[in-house]
C-alpha cells in the first residue's frame, strides 16, 4: 500500500516536472505582431506582405526554425484607423508578449506605431509605409523599414529622369502629403541632377478625384516636355484610365511611382495606357534570376497569384527576422537591434543591406516603360533600368539634419 | 489666337465643353435631389448613396456582360430601375408614414438610410474599389480644335439637354408634372379635389431615385467606383440645389452648370488651387441671392 | 345628403366645435351663419376630412364617412371651395381644371368645357397662371375647380367675402343655377344678407356651438336672433 502510494506521488510529481518543462518549451517560440489594413481596398497589398512573410516563415519553421524554435506570428486589422491601430499593438505587446512588431501600409499609423515600440523598447519593422520620417526625422534605434519612402522614390525618378531629353516639367497629382512628398522629392533631386530642368507650373488635385479631363487638357495646353504625376494607391489606376481615354500618354510622356507595378496594370488589363514611365521596387519577370523565378513559383503554387511588390517587403522582412535573430543567438532585443544594423540578406531583386545608421533597407529601384506584350493579359514594363539602392538613399548627413530638428 | 495669359481659345473652348459634360451627371443627380426636395420636403440625404448603389450595380451589370459596349447599355437601363425599386421601398416602408415630421426629423431618417446604404454596398460588394472600362464605342477622343475631346465626354454633353427636355416635359405637360406642382405647394387642397397625394409623392419619391441610379450608371466608366462617392457628391449636389433655388430642376440644371464650369476653368487658371473654384462660386452665389438663382418652388 | 352629427373637433389640445350637427337634404342650399372665428371653416374643413373630428359622425350619401382621407371624401361626391380659395397659383387656369376633373361615367358631367360655358370669363384667361388672376376670377376659378371633381355636395365657404357688389351678384345667380341643376349646397357665410337671399334652411353657430336652426322665412322674421349671433 504504502509503496504504491509513493509510486504515484513520484509518478505524479515527475509529469508535473515534465509538463512544466514541456509547457516552458513550447513557450519558446519567436512571436511577430503584424498590424496592418486587412480590410478595404489597401488589402491588395497587405495580403501580399503577410502571405509572403507566412511562405518565409514556414520555411524557416520547417528547416528547424531560428536556434530551435518556432517562428509564429498574428495579424490584427487597424481598419486604416490609428487609434484602432495603436491599441492593437497594446494588446499585442501587453497579452500576446510579442517580440517584434510588425506592419502597416499606413504611414500616420506607423509612425505613431513607431513611437510606441520606441517606449515599449520593442522592435518595429515597417512594411509598405512610404513615409521619409519613420527613418528620416523620426527615426530611432527601434524602429527599421523594409520599403522604399518617399525620399528615395524621388532619389531614384530623379535619377532616372535625369537621363531623358527633357528640361520643361509640369507637377500633378493628389493633394495630400504623399502626393507632395513624392513630386517634392522628385524635383528636389532632378534640379541637383540636371540644374538645367523648368519647372512650367503644378496642379493638384482632390484625392479620389473623379474626372481628371480637366486637368489633362490644361496640362496639355501648356505643352511640358514631361510631365511628374504625383498619386497615391487610389488615383494611379483611374488615373492612368483617363490618360488612355484622352490620348494624354501619346501626346506628353510622363512619369508615375508604380505605374509599371502588377497591382496597378492589372485591373487595367489590356486598355492600359502605354509609354508611360514608371518606376518600381519588384517586378516578377524582372530581374529574371534563378532567385526570382524561384520565388514568384513558390508563392504562384501557394496563393495562386502572381506576387506584387508587397510580397517582396514580407519575404525580405522573415529574412532579416531570421537572420538577425541567428546572428544575436537568443531572443534578445537589443542583441537584434545590433544584429541587424548592416546586415545583408538574400532576396528576389539581389542581395539587400540594412543600413546601420539609419535602420532603412537598401533597395534597388527599376525604372521602366509599360508596353503591350504577345500572350500577356496586362501590360509589362520594358526597357528596364536599375537604379542602384545606393543612388537612392538619401545621405547620412540628410539623415542625421533631419532628426535633430 | 491667344487670350490672357497665353491661353489659347482652343484650350478654353475644350475646357468649357469638358466642364459641361461634367455637369450633366451632377445635373442629373441633382435635379432627382430637387424634386424630391420640392414636391415631397424631405432633403434626402441618401441621395448619393442611392448614386452610389447605382454604379457598382452597373459595374456588376456590364461585368455580367465581360464589360462589353451591349453590358454598358443593359446596365444603363436596369441599373437605375433597380435604384427606383430601393427607392419605392424606402419610401413605401417609412417615409410614408413621416411627411407630417419636420424637417431636421427628415433629415435626420435620410441620413440613417446613408449609414445603411453604406453598409450595404459593403457586404454586396466589399471595400475593394471597382474599375469598369468605358464601352467601346466610346473609347478614345475626338480631336476637336487640336485638342483631344473623349468620346464619352461627347456623350455625356449631348445627354444633358436630352434629360433636360425631358424633365422640362415632364413637369410641364404631363399630369404627374402639374399634379406635382401643385402639391409641393399645397399639398391638402390637391387632396380636395380628389387626388391620392401620397401616390403622387411615391411617384415623384422613386422618379427622383431613379435620377440617382442615372447618374451613378453614367458615371460609372469615368472613374473610380468606390465607398466614398456618396459623400463627395452629396456635397456637389447639395450646394448646387441650394444656389439653383430648392424644387427648381432649372436651377438644378443652372447649378450644375456653373458647378461644372468653375471647376473646368478654374483648372485652366489656376490649376494649384483647382479644387476650391466651385466653392467659390456658391459663396458668391449666396452672398448676392442667399434664396438661389432661381426661384424656389415653395 | 350629407349628416352631420356631434362633431368635435379640436386644433391640437384647443377644442373648436361642439358637439356641431346639422344637415343638407338634396337639392338644398343651406346656410351656417355666424361670426369671423365662430367655426365656420373649421365645419368646413372637418366634412372635407382636412381637420378629422375626435368625437362625432359624419354620414355622407348613407355612408360613414368620419375619418376618410379627403381625397377619398371628394371622391364621393363633395366639392369644396375654401375661404381662401388657394387655387393652384403655379398653374394656369386650365392646367387648375385639368388636374382636377374627375370625369362622371355616362351622362354630361362637368368637364373644361362646361366650366367655361359657366364662367366665360374664365376661358378667356385659360393659359394664364392661377396666382396673378383677380380675387373675382380666382373665385371663379375655385368654384370651376370644385365643380369639375363632379361632386353632389358642394360645400362653399364665404364666396363672396372681399369681392365687389356686381361680382357677388353674379355669383349668387350661378349659386342659384346649381341648385336649380340638383346640386346640394353647404354655404357658410359671414354675410347675412347672401345667406338671406340664396338658402332654405340656415344655422348659427357661435364660438364652436350650433345655437339655431330653422328655415330661412323664420330666420327673417326673427331679428334678435339674428342681431345676438351675427353683425347687423
Amino acid at each position: 500500500m504504502k509503496s504504491t502510494f509513493k509510486f504515484f506521488c513520484l509518478a505524479a510529481f515527475v509529469s508535473c516536472c515534465l509538463l512544466a518543462a514541456s509547457s516552458a518549451f513550447a513557450a519558446k517560440t519567436i512571436k511577430v505582431g503584424i498590424v496592418d489594413t486587412y480590410s478595404g481596398p489597401a488589402s491588395t497589398y497587405t495580403n501580399d506582405v503577410r502571405d509572403a512573410f507566412a511562405l518565409a516563415v514556414n520555411k524557416i519553421n520547417a528547416a528547424g526554425g531560428i536556434f530551435g524554435q518556432q517562428v509564429e506570428f498574428v495579424t490584427r486589422d487597424s481598419k486604416f484607423k490609428v487609434d484602432l491601430g495603436l491599441s492593437a499593438a497594446k494588446e499585442l505587446v501587453m497579452r500576446e508578449e510579442v517580440d517584434i512588431l510588425m506592419g502597416t501600409i499606413n504611414s500616420a499609423l506607423a509612425l505613431a506605431l513607431s513611437d510606441f515600440a520606441k517606449q515599449e523598447k520593442i522592435p518595429f519593422l515597417a512594411t509598405f509605409a512610404k513615409s521619409a520620417k519613420i527613418t528620416g526625422e523620426k527615426g530611432h534605434r527601434y524602429v527599421f523599414s523594409m520599403n522604399e519612402n518617399t525620399a528615395m522614390i524621388g532619389k531614384a525618378a530623379a535619377a532616372g529622369l535625369a537621363k531623358l531629353p527633357y528640361t520643361t516639367y509640369w507637377i500633378a497629382g493628389d493633394d495630400y502629403e504623399y502626393g507632395h512628398a513624392v513630386a517634392d522629392g522628385v524635383w528636389e533631386n532632378l534640379k541637383k541632377l540636371k540644374p538645367e530642368v523648368r519647372l512650367l507650373g503644378q496642379s493638384w488635385w482632390k484625392v479620389g478625384e473623379p474626372d481628371f479631363t480637366p486637368y489633362i487638357t490644361a496640362m496639355l495646353a501648356e505643352e511640358p516636355d514631361a510631365v511628374i504625376i504625383a498619386t497615391g494607391g487610389r488615383d494611379c489606376v483611374p488615373f492612368l484610365k483617363a490618360a488612355q481615354t484622352t490620348g494624354f500618354n501619346k501626346l506628353v510622356p510622363f512619369y508615375m511611382h508604380t505605374a509599371t507595378e502588377i497591382s496597378t496594370l492589372k485591373p487595367l488589363g489590356l486598355t492600359a495606357p502605354e509609354g508611360v514611365i514608371g518606376t518600381a521596387n519588384y517586378h516578377s519577370y524582372y530581374p529574371d534570376t534563378e532567385e526570382n523565378k524561384a520565388f514568384v513559383a513558390e508563392f504562384e503554387k501557394a496563393y495562386d497569384r502572381t506576387p506584387a511588390v508587397g510580397a517582396l517587403y514580407g519575404y525580405i522582412t522573415a529574412q532579416f527576422i531570421s537572420k538577425a535573430y541567428a546572428k544575436a543567438g537568443e531572443v534578445n532585443t537589443e542583441k537584434f537591434i545590433d544584429a541587424l544594423e548592416g546586415l545583408s540578406v538574400d532576396s528576389p531583386v539581389g542581395t539587400v543591406t540594412m543600413r546601420a545608421e539609419d535602420h532603412q533597407v537598401m533597395l534597388p529601384m527599376f525604372m521602366g516603360m509599360t508596353t503591350k506584350v504577345e500572350g500577356k493579359q496586362f501590360l509589362v514594363a520594358s526597357e528596364i533600368i536599375t537604379i542602384p539602392a545606393e543612388e537612392s538613399m538619401p545621405s547620412l548627413d540628410e539623415i542625421r539634419k533631419a532628426r535633430q530638428l | 489666337m491667344e487670350l490672357f495669359t497665353g491661353l489659347s481659345f482652343s484650350v478654353l473652348c475644350i475646357q468649357i465643353l469638358v466642364g459641361l459634360s461634367k455637369a450633366t451627371i451632377l445635373f442629373i443627380v441633382a435635379s432627382g435631389l430637387t424634386l424630391i426636395l420640392g414636391v415631397l420636403r424631405i432633403p434626402n440625404l441618401a441621395h448619393g448613396s442611392l448614386y452610389m448603389i447605382g454604379a457598382f450595380t452597373t459595374y456588376s451589370i456590364a461585368t455580367a456582360f465581360s464589360q462589353s459596349s451591349l453590358g454598358f447599355w443593359i446596365a444603363l437601363l436596369l441599373a437605375p430601375l433597380i435604384v427606383a425599386l430601393i427607392g419605392l421601398i424606402m419610401e413605401q416602408g417609412l417615409f410614408r408614414f413621416l411627411y407630417n415630421r419636420d424637417h431636421l426629423m427628415m433629415l435626420l431618417f435620410t441620413f440613417s438610410f446613408t449609414l445603411v446604404f453604406g453598409d450595404l454596398v459593403k457586404l454586396l460588394w466589399g471595400s475593394d474599389y471597382r474599375s469598369l472600362a468605358v464601352p467601346e464605342i466610346f473609347q478614345g477622343s475626338y480631336s476637336l480644335l487640336g485638342m483631344p475631346f473623349p468620346r464619352y465626354n461627347l456623350f455625356l454633353l449631348l445627354l444633358g439637354p436630352v434629360f433636360a427636355a425631358g424633365l422640362w416635359f415632364l413637369t410641364n405637360r404631363t399630369i404627374l408634372g402639374k399634379i406635382s406642382r401643385a402639391a409641393a405647394v399645397d399639398r391638402e387642397m390637391v387632396g380636395a379635389v380628389g387626388i391620392n397625394v401620397n401616390r403622387i409623392y411615391a411617384a415623384v419619391f422613386v422618379l427622383g431615385c431613379y435620377l440617382a441610379g442615372v447618374g451613378g450608371a453614367l458615371v460609372a466608366p469615368t472613374q473610380n467606383i468606390s465607398q466614398g462617392m456618396d459623400h463627395s457628391i452629396i456635397i456637389e449636389i447639395f450646394l448646387i440645389v441650394i444656389i439653383g433655388g430648392l424644387g427648381n430642376v432649372w436651377g438644378a440644371l443652372l447649378g450644375a452648370v456653373i458647378f461644372g464650369l468653375t471647376d473646368a476653368i478654374g483648372i485652366l487658371v489656376a490649376p494649384q488651387f483647382g479644387i476650391i473654384f466651385p466653392y467659390l462660386a456658391v459663396i458668391t452665389v449666396l452672398i448676392f441671392r442667399p434664396k438661389g438663382l432661381l426661384k424656389s418652388i415653395w | 345628403m350629407l349628416e352631420v352629427k356631434a362633431i368635435n373637433t379640436y386644433y391640437g389640445l384647443s377644442h373648436i366645435l361642439f358637439d356641431v350637427s346639422l344637415s343638407v337634404h338634396t337639392g338644398e342650399i343651406v346656410c351656417l351663419l355666424g361670426r369671423n372665428g365662430a367655426g365656420k371653416s373649421t365645419t368646413m374643413k372637418t366634412i372635407m376630412g382636412l381637420t378629422p373630428p375626435k368625437q362625432g359622425e359624419i354620414v355622407f350619401k348613407g355612408d360613414r364617412v368620419t375619418g376618410l382621407p379627403a381625397y377619398q371624401i371628394c371622391r364621393r361626391g363633395v366639392g369644396f371651395v375654401p375661404d381662401d380659395r388657394r387655387v393652384f397659383a403655379d398653374l394656369t387656369v386650365g392646367e387648375n381644371l385639368e388636374i382636377s376633373a374627375r370625369p362622371r361615367q355616362g351622362f354630361d358631367g362637368w368637364d373644361k368645357e362646361r366650366v367655361y360655358n359657366f364662367f366665360p370669363a374664365l376661358r378667356a384667361l385659360e393659359g394664364r397662371r392661377a396666382g396673378v388672376l383677380s380675387g373675382g376670377e380666382q373665385q371663379m376659378l375655385t368654384i370651376g375647380r370644385a365643380l369639375i371633381t363632379n361632386p353632389d355636395l358642394l360645400l362653399l365657404d364665404e364666396p363672396t367675402e372681399g369681392l365687389a357688389p356686381i361680382i357677388v351678384e353674379m355669383l349668387e345667380e350661378k349659386i342659384l343655377e346649381l341648385k336649380a341643376g340638383g346640386l346640394s349646397v353647404l354655404l357658410a357665410e359671414q354675410n347675412q344678407n347672401v345667406a338671406l337671399r340664396l338658402s332654405d334652411r340656415a344655422y348659427i353657430i357661435d364660438n364652436g356651438h350650433i345655437r339655431y336652426h330653422g328655415s330661412i322665412e323664420d330666420l327673417r322674421r326673427d331679428e334678435a336672433i339674428r342681431h345676438k349671433y351675427l353683425l347687423v
